[in-house]
């Protein structure tokens, strides 16, 4: 389950990482006071409450593996 | 001075494409690859002072140590999704981020990694692949003294048109040359590489196969098609077992050689086309000359460059290189964990004469993986046959070794 976990954090943090990037980029194209800077800033809040959802499935994930590892160390 | 380059190392096109505009915007030069594997061939290259890596797994960590093995003048950054890859790392990468990361951290591990390394325009060859002693040239494996001339060889050829004569007993690895001259090849190995066994195929449809053909040509031409010809534009044929084609049709491979045109099947109108033909032969092609079975004009137009590849027996010194590239290629295909091949099936495996060659050993050690079951190949996962065989020549020789002994006494 741990590694189907890392998978599709693996599969999600790859487009949220570089939509990211591309809108940090696009931030630097548009006037300050601009509505498309609005826009870009709001899809920034999008992408960084997609980033803790993430951090929050990878720290379960590392704690399954944890609990996983303990496990088997008490059975042998 | 020159620009520093960051070669961008990522399957995801996003990922490559952001990362490409963040590095430029901050007056570095970018390369990209899209894997991890594709690296030594991108540093063989090019010159690049940071290799910015995305991580998938374990085996993306293993080439990233090698790479640092290698001694190539780059610094490594790794990216994961992951924060539990740093031990894993041991020490191969100056900074290891974990995605989401943000661009101000991207750029200053950049030029942390630039700090540490020389932008000196030290340029990556062929050469220093054999300084740093790499077991492998485009996937041929070997480092005995006739294989790195082989190594050379291709490597002076590899921008050439000229066609290329390839020279060896059954199972030396003949196709293998033939790739590694298509890979070595820069203009060339983006483009096909049509492997064609002139043996294999049946002699009615050969000239349909090669030259293709027009709609209704002959019967069962029910739509017109392109021939392998054709089909490999740009790139390279390799023609295996040439001795194979029949007289009338070596007049014809003659003219495609000469003047890289022909016409389709059926057809009036000539095609040209931009091919770099590879030839291959286990027969001796002089004597087929001989026997008027090989035309003598086709001979001297394909024997521009030939190359001989040593039979297996006389290049040991290679065989333990060759039995951990199968080993380790096999054991992953079949998922089991072999450590290694024990001391004695070494030895009956370097005193065996190897009459199939490459293609034979390949056999014999997949076999062996498959069998194995504590991780260590020994002699009980080889065949009987080979094991007797062995010890049959070893006691004929100290038979014959104690019988010159005799005879010295008298």
């Amino acid at each position: 389950m741990s590694r189907k976990y890392k998978g599709i954090i693996n599969d999600i943090s790859n487009p949220v990482d570089s939509t990211n990037r591309f809108i940090n980029l696009a931030l630097n194209t548009v006037g300050d006071n601009s509505q498309g800077r609005q826009f870009l800033l709001e899809s920034k809040q999008g992408i960084r409450k997609t980033a803790a959802l993430l951090k929050k499935l990878n720290d379960y994930s590392l704690k399954i593996e944890k609990e996983i590892v303990e496990m088997s160390k008490t059975d042998e | 001075m020159n620009k520093p380059r960051v070669l961008i190392v990522s399957e995801d096109r996003l990922t490559q494409k952001s990362l490409y505009e963040l590095i430029c915007q901050h007056g570095y030069e970018a390369g990209i690859t899209h894997s991890v594997k594709d690296v030594m061939a991108y540093l063989d290259e090019k010159i690049c002072h940071v290799i910015l890596a995305d991580i998938a797994g374990a085996d993306d960590i293993e080439i990233l140590k090698l790479i640092r093995e290698k001694g190539y003048p780059s610094e490594i950054i790794t990216m994961a999704s992951h924060n539990n890859i740093e031990d894993d790392l041991d020490g191969v990468a100056v900074d290891c981020l974990i995605r989401p990361v943000e661009d101000k951290k991207i750029i200053s591990s950049i030029e942390k990694a630039l700090s540490r390394v020389s932008l000196g325009e030290a340029k990556p060859s062929f050469l220093n692949k054999l300084l740093h002693k790499e077991e492998t040239f485009y996937d041929l494996v070997g480092q005995s003294p006739s294989f790195k001339e082989i190594y050379s060889l291709i490597d002076r050829i590899s921008s050439s048109k000229a066609t290329i004569l390839l020279r060896g007993e059954s199972g030396t690895g003949k196709r293998m040359v033939a790739r590694a001259i298509h890979k070595a090849d820069k203009k060339r190995r983006d483009k096909p590489f049509m492997e064609i066994s002139c043996g294999a195929l049946p002699r009615e449809i050969i000239e349909s196969e090669l030259f293709g053909h027009t709609k209704g040509s002959f019967t069962g031409a029910i739509n017109e098609r392109k021939g392998r010809f054709e089909l490999a534009h740009g790139g390279t044929v390799l023609l295996d077992d040439i001795d194979s084609f029949s007289l009338d049709l070596q007049v014809k491979l003659l003219r495609v050689l000469q003047h890289k045109e022909f016409e389709r099947v059926g057809d009036h109108k000539t095609i040209k086309v931009d091919v770099r033909f590879v030839v291959s032969t286990n027969q001796d092609l002089e004597k087929a000359i001989m026997d008027k079975k090989f035309r003598e004009d086709l001979y001297y137009r394909l024997n521009v460059i030939s190359i001989n590849i040593p039979p297996l027996r006389s290049r040991k010194d290679d065989l333990p290189l060759l039995v951990n590239h199968f080993m380790s290629l096999y054991s992953k295909e079949n998922h089991k964990k072999i450590k290694s091949v024990s001391d004695d099936t070494m030895q009956i495996l370097m005193n065996y004469d190897w009459p199939g060659n490459i293609r034979e050993l390949e056999n014999i050690i997949e076999r062996a993986v498959i069998l194995d079951m504590d991780g260590v190949i020994g002699s009980d996962d080889l065949p009987e046959l080979l094991v007797g065989n062995v010890m049959a020549s070893l006691d004929t020789k100290i038979n014959n070794a104690a019988a010159s002994d005799d005879l010295s006494l008298t």
